[in-house]
C-alpha cells in the first residue's frame, strides 16, 4: 500500500512560564523568566497509508491535537521529520494545505451571517475548484445527507448538527488526499452522528480519503476506524485493529453504586467479600464523597447481571449506573500489558 | 484573486445583515456631526468678526465644519475592527482556520477591511454626507478635489488597515489588545487632525508632525477635499509622501507579522 503520511520521531516541546501564587505572584510572573519544558509530544513514529480511516484516541492534553497541528502545517517539530504527500508541511505550508481538508468540531468555516452557499463559493474560489469537480460533489453531498435545503440558510441560523454537516462537506468540496476530523460529533444527537458517520465513510470509500479522526466518542471509532492510534503523555501506546483494541477493552463496564446516606460503614465492610465473590478487577472510592463506589467488571469472568443483583439485594444501594470503561481505565490497561 | 474579490462581497452582504446595527450607526454619526456643528459654532461666535466674518487660523467657519463633520463621517468610514477581529481570532484560537487555507492571512483581512468599507461607504457615510452638504448646506467640493481626495482616501484607508494590522498582531504576544487599541484610536485621532484641523495646533507641534504618517491619513484627504483652490501640484506631492509611508509600514507589518507567526508556531501556543 501507498505510504501517505510519514512521522519520524516527531517531537515538540513547549516552554512555559512556572506561575506563582497569588495577585504578587501574578505581578512578579510578568517579569520572570522562570520557565519550564513540556514534551508535548515525545518521539512519535507513525505510517499511515492512503485510503486508511485511522482513529486518535487519548485524554485531554495527551498530545493528540499538537499532533494534529504539526501534521497540518500549523506548528513546527521540534524534533523529527514529517513528510505528507510528498511534503514538509510546516515549510510548504501554502502548498500543502490546498491538498488537505481540516474540520474542528468546535469550530466553522463558513460565514456566520451569510447563507452556506456564499461560503462554498468562496471554497470554490479559494481552492480554484473546476466547475465540473464543484458540481459533482456538491450533488454527492445532495445524495448522502440531503444538503440542498440548508444552502439557502444562513449559519447563524443552522442546528448545530446541520453546521457540521456543511462544515464536514465543505472539506471535502476540492477532493483533498487528507482529511482531518477533529471531534467532529462533540455535542450532536444520535441521528445527526449517524448521518455524519455515513458521510464520512461514502466520501472515503469514494476518492480513497485519508481520514484522521481525533475523537472522544468510541462509537465514532467503531463505526469508521479499522485502526486506532492511542497517544498519552505525547507517547505512542497502541497502534493497532481496531478489533484487537476492542478486546482490550469491549468486555469491561464500570458498575457504579451510590450508597445511601450514613451507612458507608456497611458498604466499606461488605465491599471485600463481594470483591472476592465475583473477582472483581477494582474498586475505585474517587467519587465518596458524592458517595459513588465504581466497580470494574470483567465480563469475560463475571456475569454484571449478577454482580447487580447481590449488590441490590445485599449492600446499602441507593441507585446505581452502569457505564462503558473511561479511556482513562483503558490507558491503564493497555499500560498493563496490552502492548 | 477572485477569492479576495469575493471576500470583499461578502463581507459587504455581512455588513447589511444586520439592519438595526446600520441604523444605529446613522442616527450615531448623524449626532457626532451635529454636535461638531455646535461646538465650533460656538468657537466662531467668540471670535472677533462673528460666526460670519471671523477667520481663525486660517479658516472660516463653513471650511472648519465642512473639515470637522468629514473626518467623522471618515473616521466612521475606516472604522472596521480589524484589531478586534484579530484579537478575537487569537484569542478563540480560530485563526488557525485561515492557517488551513491555501491563502494569505493578511490580504485575507485586508480584504476584509475593504468590504467592511464599501458597506460603511453605502450604509453610514454616504448619508452622513448627505446631511452634511444637503441639511447643513456645504458647499460642494470641485471636481478636480473630488478626484485627488478619492487617490488620497485609497491611501489613508491602507494605513488604517495597516496600522489595525500591528495592533492586531500584537495580540499574538500579549493575548489582549484592550489598552494597546486605545492608545492606537487616541495617538492617530490626536496626530492625524481626525478631531481638529491642523492648522489650529501649535506652529512646534506641526513641525513634528508632518515627518509623521498620521496627517496622511485625516489630514491629507480632508485638506484637499476642503481646500477652496485647486492646488494640483501640492497635493499629488502630498499623495506622493502618503505612498511612502504605505509602503514602508506595509513593509514593517509584514515583517512583523511574519515574526510573530514564526514564533509562535515554532515555539508552539
Amino acid at each position: 500500500m501507498e505510504n501517505l503520511i510519514h512521522l519520524e520521531n516527531v517531537s515538540k516541546h513547549f516552554k512555559v512560564l512556572n506561575r506563582r501564587e497569588g495577585l504578587g505572584g501574578a505581578f512578579l510572573d510578568l517579569f520572570s523568566r522562570n520557565y519550564r519544558t513540556i514534551k508535548a509530544v515525545d518521539e512519535l513514529s507513525l505510517d499511515i497509508a492512503r485510503g486508511e480511516i485511522v482513529g486518535f484516541l487519548g485524554p485531554n492534553g495527551a498530545g493528540k491535537s499538537t499532533t494534529i497541528k504539526m501534521m497540518t502545517g500549523v506548528l513546527m517539530p521540534t524534533a523529527g521529520s514529517i513528510v505528507i504527500n510528498g511534503m514538509n508541511p510546516f515549510s510548504e505550508r501554502v502548498k500543502f494545505v490546498a491538498r488537505i481538508g481540516v474540520v474542528f468540531g468546535q469550530r466553522t468555516q463558513l460565514w456566520w451571517e451569510l447563507p452556506v452557499r456564499e461560503s462554498f463559493k468562496l471554497l470554490k474560489e479559494i481552492y480554484r475548484i473546476p466547475d465540473d469537480v464543484y458540481r459533482a460533489n456538491l450533488a454527492r453531498f445532495e445524495e448522502l445527507v440531503n444538503l440542498q435545503e440548508l444552502y439557502g440558510q444562513q449559519v447563524r441560523n443552522l442546528s448545530l448538527g446541520q453546521r457540521m454537516l456543511c462544515d464536514i462537506a465543505a472539506s471535502f468540496l476540492h477532493d483533498p488526499s487528507i482529511i482531518f476530523l477533529d471531534e467532529p460529533t462533540i455535542g450532536l444527537d444520535v441521528a445527526v452522528k449517524a448521518q455524519i458517520r455515513r458521510l464520512i465513510r461514502a466520501l472515503n470509500e469514494d476518492k480513497n480519503t485519508t481520514i484522521i479522526l481525533t475523537t472522544h466518542d468510541v462509537g465514532d471509532v467503531e463505526a469508521l476506524c479499522r485502526r486506532i492510534v492511542m497517544i498519552d503523555k505525547g507517547k505512542l501506546i497502541y497502534d493497532g485493529t481496531t478489533a484487537a483494541f476492542g478486546k482490550l477493552f469491549g468486555s469491561y463496564r464500570t458498575l457504579r453504586l451510590m450508597c445511601r446516606e450514613g451507612e458507608f460503614d456497611t458498604m466499606d465492610a461488605l465491599l471485600p467479600s463481594m470483591r472476592e465473590k465475583f473477582a472483581i478487577s477494582a474498586i475505585d472510592t474517587q467519587d465518596k464523597e458524592n458517595h459513588w463506589y465504581d466497580i470494574t467488571i470483567d465480563q469475560d469472568h463475571t456475569k454484571l447481571s449478577d454482580v447487580l443483583s447481590w449488590a441490590l439485594n445485599t449492600l446499602p444501594v441507593k441507585d446505581v449506573q452502569i457505564q462503558e470503561i473511561k479511556t482513562e481505565s483503558v490507558i491503564a490497561k493497555v499500560y498493563a500489558g496490552g502492548k | 484573486m477572485r477569492a479576495y474579490l469575493m471576500i470583499i462581497a461578502n463581507c459587504i452582504k455581512s455588513t447589511f445583515t444586520y439592519r438595526a446595527h446600520i441604523l444605529f450607526q446613522i442616527l450615531t454619526s448623524a449626532l457626532m456631526i451635529l454636535v461638531q456643528f455646535f461646538i465650533w459654532r460656538a468657537v466662531f461666535v467668540a471670535s472677533p468678526g462673528g460666526i460670519e466674518g471671523a477667520v481663525v487660523r486660517g479658516m472660516s467657519f463653513d471650511q472648519t465644519f465642512l473639515y470637522v463633520s468629514l473626518a467623522a463621517a471618515l473616521g466612521v468610514l475606516m472604522r472596521t475592527w480589524t484589531d478586534w477581529d484579530m484579537n478575537g481570532q487569537i484569542r478563540s484560537g480560530d485563526i488557525i482556520m485561515f492557517m488551513f487555507k491555501p491563502a494569505d492571512y493578511m490580504k485575507y483581512m485586508f480584504s476584509n477591511s475593504i468590504g467592511f468599507m464599501a458597506g460603511n461607504l453605502i450604509s453610514i457615510t454616504i448619508p452622513s454626507a448627505i446631511v452634511i452638504f444637503g441639511f447643513f448646506g456645504a458647499p460642494l467640493p470641485g471636481v478636480l478635489n473630488t478626484l485627488f481626495f478619492a487617490f488620497a482616501l485609497a491611501g489613508s484607508c491602507t494605513l488604517t488597515f495597516l496600522f489595525d494590522f500591528i495592533i492586531g498582531t500584537t495580540c499574538f504576544w500579549t493575548m489582549s489588545i484592550w489598552g494597546i487599541s486605545a492608545g492606537k484610536e487616541v495617538i492617530i485621532a490626536f496626530l492625524s487632525g481626525a478631531l481638529i484641523p491642523l492648522g489650529f495646533y501649535p506652529e512646534a507641534l506641526r513641525s513634528v508632525m508632518v515627518w509623521l504618517p498620521f496627517p496622511y491619513m485625516y489630514n491629507l484627504p480632508l485638506s484637499i477635499l476642503t481646500a477652496s483652490k485647486a492646488n494640483p501640484l501640492v497635493w499629488a506631492q502630498g499623495i506622493g509622501v502618503q505612498l511612502v509611508w504605505v509602503i514602508v509600514i506595509l513593509a514593517a507589518s509584514r515583517a512583523y507579522y511574519r515574526y510573530s507567526l514564526r514564533k509562535l508556531t515554532v515555539n508552539g501556543g
